[in-house]
């Protein structure tokens, strides 16, 4: 009997209505270990931390605690065997202050005649202590809502690191996470194996699993595919063990022939709406038809006020903006699109998805407008959602499956066909790799490609350059509102885009 | 680096007026506003005899909004109110006069039987995982036909053993009626629990976001039902305030009152969209309602009017809440 392991299950299996999240996920915890689970979206990742960590109730299988055999299993149960869970979108809530948000559910108290009130002060001090200790420059007195995803993605971490834990799940930690966070969080990563606390690492990064990570447990399907020493495997093999293919190669095969000139932006400036975002400054840029331009710059530089700009989803204060010969302006979002003009945007839950609908619903949405006057013909949209399921390879392929039940890279997927659908003169993705497997960032870099060899002019905004560089023709980096340098293919070099957006 | 930009943004010339329309609404300070400007036009209208007959006449409706207060922090709504007031004056009348229990006793029933309509509402919303609208509306029609059957639909009147109830509940101290002493106390003593305990905490969180809660961890349902509780037995209380102030349950007692209750706890603070308010701001809200319909009645305006006024405020206050909110 090995006693250094804290957590096992086996053939631990989770069925949602429909989909078989996690079949028979086998897997061993020890103590002092950091181990990562890699896997493509919708290969049960999440799932699985989700059950271990109480949040959903399992469908069979087995939890063993330091080989105690659980019967019952739920949030409180795992709670007081020191399980905690950090998930991949923090959970806040924009009412309260930023302390009370990281002790949220673990708050002190003190007697106050007999009676439990509230330590305000004990709480600030060990939220302060507690951030002081390991890095984390969270401003404690500002809004929720002014803070950028990369700080409330350490509000969620910091939520289940303060607790007295034993063992933690983190998930997808470092996505929306700027560069400079992600290091802290590593080194405090590896400062809780010293502690003898036993870490689960979720992520489809599979650099980070080499750099973090004792032993790596590959998941496709839900199901276990292996697990290793992480010295004894390789990237590629880990890259194989995922998707079942052997390498991705990803080359670019696009003309070089500068086309009409789709988008003219002059000296475009705008105020902020909310504090959290980034003013834009005297922006001028124009993209060509059959062209893929990048706009790269990391979280809050201002990428996303750029493309509502242009949509005319948010106002500006001057400048101009010429899209196909036309004027866009502040609310002709709608007039944009029925002339092909489509923004595509990051937030899928908020902003994207309509999550009380189905997948035929959701990619048609928009399309309804452009094919029919009144009456929807019931066949020639579902030929149409089939077209793009399809193309995109969205799975499972079933027009009636509910979107909220899908998986992240398949949200993306269903989000990109609503656009696809308008049959766009001028598509702008936001963030479209964020949150996505390797695999299905493949299948949506392939598809901007193949647009733009149909003449489709494509403006991708992303904060990943890593994994959209080598498929584009021109770059853009942005930084602070402005635009900061511009690259040609094939003079685009990661490292100096990466020094101009961090610099 | 990215947060010193936010900083010179803040300082522009927007940015203050949405700060300042933030500290307005994070402080609940519309009220105070309006009767600021009320008192500027008709001074007369804030002097002490005044304020003191708003008090009392308001009572009712200020223990009520302090209920659906509770309610809306949890990002709930609950219609049953001013049901909930009338059935608990009638039972009040009933327990007294026609049963002829020791006051003390009827007022616990009472005060029992409003929070187990709380509880009932709060099962059905939080167990059965429906919207708090509909689930009110509907229990807040039940409350009038059982209120009906309860009377025979006929009023009544304190005769005997009531008498007792109204000399007590309203003896005169400090110019204002007891009833109102005991409201204040429960009032003040609800809001230091809901500020300074994890369950308030937990009420915040849960209204601010409630997926968020889930996932935190937080028990919505429980968290929901207590919320629910806590305002029917307010909502008792107004009954019995009602029953002082008028000396008679009749069946319609409170009926239209939904406004009222929803127009103060607006005015005092909370939101439709949750999270934020506290029982306290049910007092200065009640107090402005009050005032402003009285002020129309001074400007001259045909009193019809005011029924139609509560609904307009209720709006103006939610879209005036939202820009706050939002920064639209």
């Amino acid at each position: 009997m090995e006693n250094d392991i804290v957590l096992e299950t086996v053939d631990l299996t989770k069925i949602f209505p429909g989909v078989k999240a996690l079949s028979k996920m086998n897997f061993s915890l020890k103590a002092g270990e950091i181990h990562g689970i890699v896997g493509l979206n919708g290969s049960g990742k999440t799932t699985f931390l989700s059950v271990i960590g109480g949040l959903i109730p399992r469908s069979s299988g087995e939890i063993l605690i330091k080989g105690q055999r659980l019967k019952k299993f739920n949030l409180e149960i795992a709670r007081k065997y020191g399980i905690v869970i950090a998930n991949q979108v923090p959970a806040v809530f924009p009412n309260l202050k930023v302390a009370e948000n990281i002790l949220i559910g673990r708050e002190q108290t003190k007697n106050y005649l007999g009676f439990p009130i509230l330590d305000q002060k004990g709480m600030e001090e060990q939220v302060r202590d507690f951030l002081s200790s390991c890095d984390f420059q969270i401003p404690l007195n500002s809004k929720i809502s002014d803070l950028s995803p990369s700080i409330l993605k350490q509000i969620e971490i910091a939520r289940a690191m303060i607790s007295n834990f034993e063992i933690i799940g983190l998930d997808e930690p470092t996505s929306m996470m700027a560069r400079s966070d992600v290091y802290k969080l590593f080194s405090l990563i590896k400062q809780l194996k010293k502690t003898k606390k036993a870490v689960i690492y979720v992520t489809h990064r599979i650099p980070e699993v080499f750099e973090l990570c004792d032993r790596v447990t590959i998941t496709k399907n839900g199901e276990e595919v292996g697990t290793f020493n992480v010295r004894e495997i390789t990237p590629d093999q880990v890259v194989r063990l995922m998707t079942g293919k052997t390498t991705l190669n990803f080359s670019k095969n696009h003309s070089s022939s500068q086309g009409e000139k789709v988008l003219d932006l002059q000296q475009v400036s705008t105020k902020p709406l909310k504090l959290a975002e980034t003013p834009l400054r005297e922006i001028s840029l124009s993209a060509y038809k059959g062209e893929v331009l990048g706009i790269v710059g990391v979280v809050g530089a201002g990428k996303t006020e750029l493309g509502k700009a242009i949509v005319g989803l948010n106002p500006i204060s001057s400048g101009s903006i010429n899209v196909m010969g036309i004027e866009a302006r502040f609310g002709s979002t709608m007039a944009l699109a029925r002339r092909g003009i489509v923004y595509v945007p990051e937030d899928m839950m908020k902003e994207g998805l309509f999550l009380n609908l189905d997948i035929r619903q959701n990619i048609s949405l928009l399309a309804l407008n452009v094919m029919f006057r009144n009456f929807i013909q019931r066949k020639k949209e579902e030929n149409l959602i089939k077209q793009y399921i399809s193309q995109l390879n969205i799975r499972p392929p079933r027009p009636n499956f509910p979107v909220k039940n899908l998986s992240g890279g398949n949200k993306k997927k269903t989000l990109v066909a609503r656009g696809l659908a308008l049959r766009p003169n001028l598509l702008i993705l936001d963030e479209l790799t964020t949150g996505v497997d390797v695999e299905s960032a493949f299948d949506l870099m392939m598809q901007v490609r193949e647009l733009a060899k149909d003449g489709v002019s494509v403006i991708l905004l992303s904060s990943e350059f890593e994994r959209i560089l080598g498929f584009l023709d021109r770059v853009l980096v942005m930084k602070g509102g402005r635009i900061v340098a511009e690259f040609s293919s094939p003079n685009i070099s990661e490292e100096e885009v990466i020094n101009y957006a961090t610099k | 680096m990215q947060l010193n930009e936010n900083e010179t943004v803040a300082k522009s010339r927007n940015k203050i007026l949405a700060q300042v329309i933030q500290v307005f609404s994070n402080h609940n300070l519309l009220p105070w506003l309006i009767c600021a400007a009320i008192f500027l036009i008709s001074p007369s209208m804030l002097s002490g005899y005044s304020i003191a007959s708003t008090l009392s006449s308001a009572t009712p409706v200020i223990l009520m909004a302090a209920g659906e207060i509770i309610v809306m922090i949890a990002g709930s709504i609950d219609l049953s109110l001013a049901a909930s007031v009338g059935f608990s004056s009638v039972l009040a009348a009933g327990l007294m006069e026609k049963m002829g229990l020791p006051i003390p006793l009827a007022i616990i029933i009472v005060l029992l039987a409003g929070a187990l309509i709380g509880l009932i509402n709060g099962l059905i919303v939080g167990k059965g995982k429906l919207q708090s609208f509909i689930v009110t509306l509907g229990s807040s029609v039940v409350l009038r036909g059982i209120t009906l059957v309860y009377s025979a639909g006929t009023s009544i009147p304190l005769a005997q053993t009531g008498q007792t109830f109204i000399k007590i509940s309203t003896y005169q101290l400090l110019g204002l009626p007891l009833y109102f002493w005991v409201g204040l106390v429960l009032i003040i003593l609800t809001s230091f629990y809901i500020l300074k305990t994890k369950y308030g905490r937990h009420l915040y969180a849960l209204g601010g976001s409630e997926l968020a809660a889930r996932v935190a961890g937080l028990r919505a349902d429980s968290l929901r039902i207590k919320a629910f509780t806590l305002a029917g037995f307010f909502y008792a209380l107004s009954g019995l305030a009602l029953l002082a102030k008028f000396g008679s349950g009749w069946p319609q007692a409170a009926s239209g009152w939904e406004m009222d209750g929803i127009a103060a706890s607006v005015l005092g603070g909370a939101n439709f969209a949750g999270g934020v308010g506290l029982p306290l701001g049910a007092i200065p809200g009640a107090i402005v309602l009050d005032l402003i319909l009285r002020f129309l009645v001074t400007l001259g305006i045909d009193p019809y009017w005011q029924y139609a006024a509560k609904g307009i405020f209720v709006i103006i206050i939610a879209l005036s809440l939202a820009r706050g909110e939002y920064g639209r």
